[in-house]
């Protein structure tokens, strides 16, 4: 049974990540990275996994928008959940 | 409104062209779009360039973006070797180096950009095999297109009818970089809705008027059809080609810099 407030984490990292990933891309890339950098998937994740999720995408937004972009994204990811 | 625009400029480059074209004598449209495309290669090199240099050193797709400047560089420098004064052979030997190395350039350049959305840990959207269908039907599309012109430059060159060398060099490249239109296109239905569309879009874009490109130029050499028009329509998508190349790299430009926060 999926947790209402964990989905809303991967929903709301990957609307940070759609601006740039398109709205597709970003549902695929917080599944793929939530189970390779946490070993779970995305219905799981909660706020405290969010500074490991940022960790985990930040060589796939590295590699499409170079390393000054993919920082600010991550830092509205973090600004996203207050942290 | 700015990705709008850069969508908008080889459109409206290749229609002034085309108006300039059919205003100007016969005898001075070839030069007219010689001007053109020499004026779109070099906005491709600025293009291309901005691109690589939002990039830090190292960073993966900078090596692909100024490989694809340096290709541009290659190939004005090529035009450039017909001022030279020298010999006939000598300058079509000269050329025939820069065009190859251009290709070289621009094929490893392709294949780099192709790369990227794998190089990122991400998938292409659709099945499996789907997206070999894809790759199987841009590999076809570019033996089918580019293949006939490779066998004519060869034959000529072998005959002595022209000397080829730089086209047989140009052929292979295409034949080579064609096919990875389907990953730059499968990325740009990767990214749809995000602002990444817009560079891969336009990316893809140019693959596909290269494609056009090679259809109308090869139509006349293996069909008994009009030249001109054809001719016409080859120097048109050489034109929209390179200027969506460069649109391509003002795009990834503009996607990396602050400024891209306001207005698309």
């Amino acid at each position: 049974m999926s947790d209402p407030g964990a989905a809303t984490v991967a929903e709301r990292i990957g609307s940070q990540l759609a601006r740039y990933l398109g709205p597709h891309t970003a549902r695929v890339a917080v599944k793929t990275f939530a189970q390779r950098g946490l070993g779970r998937g995305p219905e799981t994740l909660t706020v405290a996994d969010v500074p490991a999720m940022s960790q985990a995408l930040r060589p796939m937004l590295r590699t499409l928008v170079g390393k000054q972009r993919a920082e600010v994204v991550l830092q509205q990811i973090l600004r996203e959940f207050g942290l | 409104m700015r990705y709008r625009a850069l969508v908008a400029f080889p459109i409206a480059f290749a229609l002034l062209t085309a108006i300039v074209v059919s205003f100007a004598p016969a005898a001075s449209h070839d030069l007219v779009f010689q001007i053109a495309i020499d004026a779109a290669k070099l906005f491709a090199l600025i293009g291309l360039s901005r691109a690589a240099l939002a990039f830090e050193p190292g960073e993966y797709l900078r090596r692909g973006w100024g490989l694809f400047a340096f290709c541009y560089v290659l190939l004005l420098a090529r035009d450039a070797a017909l001022f030279l004064p020298a010999a006939p052979l000598t300058i079509e030997i000269v050329r025939a180096v820069f065009v190859t190395l251009a290709n070289v350039c621009l094929v490893t350049a392709v294949w780099t950009l192709a790369r990227a959305w794998t190089v990122a840990g991400l998938e292409f959207p659709g099945t499996p095999a789907t997206r070999r269908a894809v790759v199987a039907a841009a590999i076809v599309a570019a033996v089918l297109l580019a293949g006939p012109e490779l066998y004519i430059d060869v034959r000529d060159t072998i005959t002595g009818k022209s000397p080829g060398y730089g086209s047989i060099g140009s052929d292979i490249g295409d034949i080579l970089a064609l096919p990875l239109i389907a990953p730059v296109a499968m990325t740009a239905l990767a990214v749809r809705g995000g602002l990444l569309r817009w560079t891969w879009m336009l990316l893809a874009s140019s693959f596909g008027a290269w494609l056009a490109f090679d259809l109308f130029t090869t139509l006349p050499e293996l069909f008994a059809v009009p030249l001109a028009p054809f001719q016409f329509l080859a120097a048109e998508f050489h034109l929209l080609a390179v200027s969506l190349a460069c649109a391509a790299g003002f795009a990834q430009g503009l996607t990396i810099s602050d400024e891209t926060d306001h207005g698309v």
